[in-house]
């Protein structure tokens, strides 16, 4: 057994890797070689056997119609009549000799009349000559096949001759071998026709499987175009069908997932899988509707193929519609009537629409990420034909690829708003830093001046104490005097920005401060009278909590700096609104507005706007707007002036 | 009698100026830079104001007041600054000193001050 085995699976092997049409022909072939190798023999043997048969009954009736024939003329010893027996025995058809012996094996007669008088010593003619009843035997002949019939003659009761008769079978034999050649003829003849209809057999059966491996190969390579030609409605069609259409469904799902890791624009990404799921089950309408963030209702973002706007503005409510249905229960619902299905809960507006649109059958679908219900995709026909359940596996796999592009889009703009907030909080170091600084550097000079400064304030005072100093002399005095002022207040600007002081929250009358800020101003000679101090503001505020001092100077620097650039007349407004716990503060001008080249940098401290002074002014407000927790931004364009947008909280000690 | 003042400063402009000032308004002042000075002067004799700058080197404004409230412990002390940080503010007050000036001085409101203190 051992020894077999491996030859044998060896076979089996190889026979395993024979393609599916040489096997087909060779079970045809074995079939019919076992067929005919057990019949033509088996025939042809039962042939020649009933032939061999009926020519020996044939032979010994023969025999016996001659030795009875014979006995007369044995009686009377006539040898004429005897010879015309014999002639007459020989004269039938395959007798090959007759002849008439003695008991003592002496020939009487013979059709050959040279033998006459001999006596036969063979095997055969011995038993013969001994017979006393009618005997066969088959002739020791090499060449012809043929039997010997010998029929004793009894003349009362005593043996009195023998009567043989040798008949050749060969006819016979001719016959049955002829009739085998036949058989075998007609076996070999249907065995190749048996092969020949095997193959093409085979070929009607292959050929569909070889496209069909043909196909498979294809889209391993990566043609996802390619189609398989669809046979008649048998099995094989059915197969080339459903080989197909999961073709052309994994086509969608890679040109989807492909688009899904190209694109991270959800949008673009939610087109192209509605786009794909209307190809798909070939529906009329469709559109997908995300789930609001933090929401239950899905708004419609996606909408292809349909013909009224209604669709576009549609946002869909849990229990609502087939899509509320949808979103309630997070099965898939199809229905072939969607005006009268009585399965969910019908909106006359919707009802109304989908008559606008046509909309006889529709599916909705849930799309779920980790079991939540993240969006809704929506598809209909405008005919009566009704989506399947191998549509709704189609556009389920459809709704998988939306919940990973959601998903990524989410995660995306996580990872866009961290990015950002690292962004700010990395420019927001950097000019911390670069305050920081400055600030030092500020402060340092500032520092160094206020000594000569004050030293020559002091000098001013004692002479303008000295009554001899008049005229001219007294008008330098006072421009040094001035003059020393003007440089006191931009040390001071240094020192306010280098040296900050945190602020100390108390509550404040913000309307107030502006009010009292302005009226300062008023009395400063930078201000011209020609400008027109208006005001909006929210009755509803009270009191917000910030340093009161800081405040006024932040006021103060954006006042002077709108006067300044409004040159001589135009107006100011300052507006404030209070929303959610913070108050936006507006001061807005009438003047020429920002440069765009300075605008960037418009809060950077020795940055001016062309109006002279020291250019800290405006880091000044910054900074302490960001002490408060607040913010500042401007939004400048040359021809509308200059607004600046203050953000304060009304409770500070909140932030 | 004429009260008498002692001006501590590094800046020898602004202490010469101040001093002037002050001499005007007829009160004895002692001009000295340094602090080291200033405790040699206040030993020998009674002063009735020191008026010392925040920031010498190497003693300061604040090393002088303290060494003022061991040896005079009455007599007041102004300090002045170029640049006073709150810190330093209510450092001087808590170390006894009667004002905290920032230069420049007004003119004006320092002499009154000096009225004040020395009545």
């Amino acid at each position: 057994m051992a020894t077999l085995r491996a030859p044998v699976a060896a076979l089996a092997g190889r026979y395993r890797s024979l393609t599916l049409r040489t096997k087909f022909a060779l079970h045809l072939v074995v079939s019919i070689t076992v067929l005919f190798g057990l019949f033509v023999p088996a025939i042809a043997y039962l042939q020649a056997r009933a032939a061999l048969e009926q020519a020996k009954h044939r032979g010994s009736q023969l025999a016996k119609v001659f030795a009875y024939s014979s006995v007369q003329a044995i009686v009377a010893d006539d040898f004429l009549v005897l010879r015309h027996m014999v002639n007459s025995v020989s004269s039938e058809p395959d007798v090959l000799y007759a002849m008439i012996v003695d008991p003592s094996g002496r020939l009487l007669v013979h059709t050959d009349m040279n033998e006459m008088g001999r006596r036969y010593a063979d095997p055969v003619s011995l038993a013969a000559a001994a017979a006393e009843q009618p005997t066969v035997h088959e002739l020791d002949t090499p060449k012809a096949y043929a039997y010997d019939f010998a029929v004793p003659i009894y003349v009362l009761n005593e043996r009195a001759a023998v009567a043989r008769i040798g008949i050749s079978f060969a006819r016979e034999l001719a016959v049955i071998r002829r009739a085998r050649n036949l058989s075998l003829g007609l076996g070999v003849v249907a065995l190749v026709a048996g092969i020949v209809l095997a193959r093409l057999q085979a070929r009607s059966v292959t050929r569909p499987v070889q496209d069909l491996v043909r196909g498979a190969d294809e889209i391993t390579k990566g043609n996802l175009q390619h189609r398989i030609s669809v046979p008649a409605g048998d099995e094989m069609g059915q197969l080339a069908r459903a080989f197909n259409h999961m073709t052309e469904s994994v086509q969608a799902m890679i040109e989807t997932s492909r688009e899904i890791s190209s694109a991270l624009d959800l949008d673009v990404v939610l087109k192209s899988i509605t786009e794909h799921a209307l190809t798909l089950v070939r529906a009329d309408v469709a559109f997908m509707a995300p789930v609001e963030p933090k929401g239950r209702n899905a708004p419609v973002r996606v909408v292809l193929g349909a013909r009224t706007t209604r669709l576009y503005r549609l946002v869909v409510a849990p229990g609502v519609g087939l899509g509320g249905a949808v979103l309630a229960t997070g099965e898939p619902i199809a229905s072939d009537n969607y005006v009268g299905d009585p399965r969910f809960v019908h909106d006359p507006a919707y009802d109304k629409g989908a008559e606008e649109e046509g909309i006889v059958s529709a599916l909705a679908l849930p799309i779920l990420l980790k079991g939540e219900i993240i969006g809704l995709l929506w598809v209909a026909n405008r005919t009566a034909r009704a989506f399947s359940g191998e549509d709704v596996d189609a556009l389920r796999r459809m709704t998988h690829q939306a919940a990973i592009a959601m998903d990524n889009a989410r995660l995306y703009e996580d990872l866009r708003q961290s990015h950002q907030a690292l962004v700010n909080a990395q420019t927001e170091l950097v000019w911390k830093t670069r305050m920081a600084a400055m600030g030092e550097i500020a402060a340092a000079v500032a520092h160094e001046a206020r000594n000569p400064l004050g030293a020559l304030g002091n000098c001013i005072q004692l002479l303008r104490g000295n009554p001899n100093i008049t005229g001219e002399d007294a008008e330098l005095l006072t421009i040094m005097q001035n003059e020393s002022k003007r440089l006191n207040d931009i040390v001071s600007d240094f020192l306010a920005f280098g040296r900050p002081r945190a602020p100390r929250f108390a509550p404040v009358d913000l309307h107030e401060l502006i009010d009292e800020t302005w009226a300062l101003l008023q009395r400063d000679d930078r201000c011209p009278a020609a400008i027109v101090f208006e005001r909006r503001f929210d009755a509803a505020l009270t009191s917000i909590s910030a340093d009161r001092d800081q405040l006024r100077q932040v006021f103060w620097n954006l006042f002077l700096n709108a006067v300044q650039a409004m040159r001589n007349e135009g107006t100011l407004m300052v507006e404030t609104r209070q929303a959610d716990g913070s108050i936006d503060v507006f001061v807005r001008d009438t003047g020429p507005g920002i440069s765009p080249a300075v605008l960037p940098r418009l809060f950077e401290p020795f940055v001016t706007a062309g109006s002279g002074g020291t250019g800290l002014g405006l880091a000044i407000v910054r900074r302490i707007i960001e002490d408060h927790g607040g913010h500042i931004t401007v939004g400048a364009r040359e021809w509308t002036g200059t607004c600046f947008v203050l953000s304060l909280f009304v409770d500070t000690r909140k932030v | 009698m004429n009260r008498k003042i002692l001006v501590v400063d590094d800046e020898p402009g602004m202490r010469k100026s101040l001093a002037m000032m002050l001499r005007r308004e007829q009160y004895q002042v002692t001009e000295t830079g340094s602090v080291a000075e200033a405790v040699g002067h206040l030993k020998g004799e009674d002063y009735d104001l020191v008026i010392a700058d925040l920031m010498m080197e190497p003693l300061n404004g604040l090393d002088l007041l303290a060494l003022v409230r061991r040896y005079r412990s009455t007599c007041p002390v102004i300090i002045m600054t170029a640049y006073g940080t709150p810190e330093a503010r209510s450092e001087a007050a808590s170390l006894g000193a009667v004002d905290f000036l920032e230069k420049p001085l007004q003119a004006p409101h320092l002499l009154h001050r000096v009225q004040e203190l020395v009545a």
